[in-house]
């Protein structure tokens, strides 16, 4: 019985606004346009807050990068800039090695190099790759001694010549002799052999994914790789020429997790505040997860924005829906009285004039949504083409935009805005035309 | 037992501003089954209200009215439309029929608030118009409709429901004599049927028709003859 009178109600509603489709329209289109502005501002929100986010992402959400900056005045810091003539900041090896020890959990990265050259040894060659590196990289990735040492913090600072082999290469170049304590060439420059690596095999290790051969590496301190093969930087601009020494312009520092990364950020900040003593500011600090929650706060504010805009614009709507029902009410004021002369109760009036709002409203709903999805789309490419036309400038800003996303929530939220204000607005409508006396209501014009 | 009883009916309107308008004094009736009765009066002498309180649409102030057997004085509104739906057919000097449906759809509206799925109401509002012999016409709107195929349509859906008392209100009133008078041939087949009728009217060639004349003078009867 009850799913009859639903249906019967509902074919009921639907009818009535059929036999009056222009009036049916005019009051949809309130409800349609407020939830086109709803779908088009949320669209366009998230559209940008996707984007950003993207760009900050790609930084890493759980990482902090440190990065060199060049100060403006000219002061030294260590003894080998101060003896050259060459302006030495930003920075050092020593800050990767304190970051990492005093940062639990956290994989610093500092760039190293990798070069490929030719290893000699008296008659014997081979071909290898030179890796640069530091000296907790053996930790980081579990590389093991068969004899002799790994490199250590001494070599880094002395920038030492000492090297340590890869399992194939000291078998290549040394069959026959303890390879400890003996000097090859790499390159142009020779190295004592101070420690020769298990046997580790082929591996993904490298950054692009690549496999590598890790027994055909060589492994040279990272300061030793950069002063062999080059890292001053020179500068001849006009007048004379000034030399830049800085041993790092970034370090990255992984962290397991987004909950690691305000505490580590405090820890960094402290070790370069202690360890940076140039009078202008040398390191800065990035910490793209800060950014990404100003972010997130940044986007609420707009939402808040916009959903407030939209609801206002559905809440006219649904004063424009109240008043044409209120109007098709008293038009239809003889057909109220004939129907309960027919029987109908007052529910059943209810019933009938509040289907036809929500019903109306409903539909009204279903339609805005593709049109403000569509909106949200042309908006953009709209304010770029006025941008353009008027010359403002701001188009690459202006293109971070063209991306819009209709999210589900957006979605169910207007719709079910949409089906609430049809109901709110219907209800005094159909009181007032169930409260209508029938016999008044017969004698009606 | 009578079909229906009134009671030293009374209703009495408020106007506002303490007025009060009396427009029932004291009104007792009698109906039988299957009496085809008229009631007749000037203006202003009640007819109306007492047509309203037979076809509860309206409470009396005091005083009882006894429908079926069931005392449906004091009902609530909600009870009253049922009553009303189930039991009184109307039919109106000016129609009433709704304008934007056809006449079967005009004729299942009491149907559909009895909760009759829509084969069957399509099945009886069939059935009825064949009855008052509206044929082919039924599937046109009312404004497609002459007078007295209007009239017919209202007969048609007074009957839907089938029920105790057809009351009509001055039915031939907007009618030419000729049409009213088949209008009136049909409430005369009807009540010859058994049913029974009550026709509201002033004019006097309505009520010779009929079986039973009462007349109602200023809220009061006056007399109640036989035909």
């Amino acid at each position: 019985m009850l799913s009859f009178k639903t249906t019967e109600t509902l074919r009921l509603g639907v009818e009535s606004l059929l036999l009056h489709p222009g009036r049916s329209v005019l009051t949809m289109l309130g409800i349609l346009f407020g939830v086109c502005a709803v779908i088009a501002t949320l669209s366009v929100v998230e559209g940008i807050s996707h984007k950003m986010q993207e760009e900050v992402l790609k930084m890493g959400a759980t990482n902090i990068i440190v990065q060199a900056v060049r100060p403006p005045e000219s002061q030294t810091t260590t003894s080998a800039a101060a003896a050259s003539d060459a302006l030495a900041y930003g920075l050092t090896y020593d800050d990767a090695e304190r970051i990492q020890s005093s940062v639990k959990g956290a994989e610093v990265i500092v760039p190293a190099r990798k070069i490929p050259a030719m290893a000699r040894y008296y008659t014997r060659r081979t071909r290898v790759e030179v890796f640069g590196t530091v000296p907790w990289y053996n930790e980081t990735y579990g590389i093991q001694v068969a004899s002799g040492r790994w490199l250590t913090p001494t070599d880094l600072h002395k920038t030492d010549n000492v090297c340590v082999l890869g399992a194939s290469v000291a078998g290549a170049l040394m069959p026959r002799e303890e390879p400890v304590g003996q000097t090859l060439w790499l390159g142009e420059y020779a190295y004592k052999v101070v420690g020769v690596l298990k046997a580790r095999g082929m591996g993904s290790g490298g950054k692009a994914g690549k496999t590598q051969d890790y027994d055909r590496a060589v492994y040279i301190p990272l300061t030793a790789a950069s002063r062999r093969w080059g890292q001053v930087l020179t500068d001849r601009s006009a007048g004379g020429h000034s030399h830049e020494i800085c041993e790092l312009h970034e370090i990255t520092v992984k962290l397991a997790s987004a909950q690691q990364v305000h505490p580590a950020e405090r820890i960094i900040t402290h070790l370069l505040e202690k360890f940076h003593t140039t009078s202008g500011k040398d390191w800065d600090v990035l910490v793209p997860l800060e950014r990404l929650e100003a972010l997130e706060r940044t986007k609420w504010l707009f939402v808040v924005l916009g959903v407030s805009i939209a609801a206002i614009s559905l809440l006219v709507g649904g004063i424009g829906i109240m008043n044409i029902m209120l109007a098709s009410v008293t038009e239809r004021t003889r057909e109220i009285g004939i129907r309960r002369a027919m029987g109908a109760k007052r529910r059943d009036v209810v019933e009938q004039f509040l289907v036809e709002t929500v019903v109306l409203s409903t539909l009204g709903g279903l339609a805005g949504v593709p049109i403000g999805a569509g909106l949200a789309t042309v908006i953009p490419w709209g304010l770029t083409r006025v941008a353009t036309t008027l010359g403002i400038g701001g188009e690459a800003a202006l293109s971070s935009l063209s991306q819009t996303i209709v999210t589900p929530g957006a979605v169910i939220l207007a719709l079910g805005t949409s089906v609430l204000v049809g109901v709110v607005s219907g209800v005094y409508p159909a009181y007032r035309a169930s409260m209508m006396d029938p016999i008044r209501a017969l004698r009606h014009e | 037992m009578s079909l229906a009883q009134l009671i030293n009916l009374r209703k009495v309107y408020q106007m506002g501003a303490g007025v009060e308008v009396v427009a029932l004094q004291d009104i007792s009736l009698t109906i039988e089954a299957g009496q085809y009765t008229a009631i007749m009066g000037p203006s202003g002498s009640g007819k109306s209200t007492i047509l309203n309180l037979i076809g509860c649409l309206d409470r009396p102030t005091s005083g009882q009215y006894i429908l079926g057997g069931e005392d449906v004085s004091r009902l609530s509104d909600g009870e009253l439309s049922e009553v009303r739906g189930r039991r009184i057919g109307f039919v109106f000097q000016s129609f009433n029929l709704i304008p934007q449906l056809t006449a079967l759809d005009n004729i299942e509206v009491p149907l559909f608030y009895q909760r009759i799925h829509r084969r069957q109401r399509r099945h009886r509002s069939l059935e009825l118009a064949e009855q008052v012999g509206l044929g082919a016409r039924a599937r046109h709107k009312p404004m497609e409709l002459s007078g007295g195929e209007q009239q017919r349509v209202a007969i048609a859906r007074a009957m839907a429901n089938d029920p105790l008392i057809i009351l009509a209100d001055e039915p031939t009133g907007n009618l030419d004599s000729r049409t009213g008078q088949e209008i009136l041939a049909i409430f005369g087949d009807l009540a010859a049927r058994g049913r029974t009728v009550i026709v509201v009217t002033h004019d006097e060639s309505v009520g010779r028709r009929t079986h039973c004349i009462i007349r109602v003078a200023d809220g009061k009867v006056v007399s109640q003859t036989a035909n």
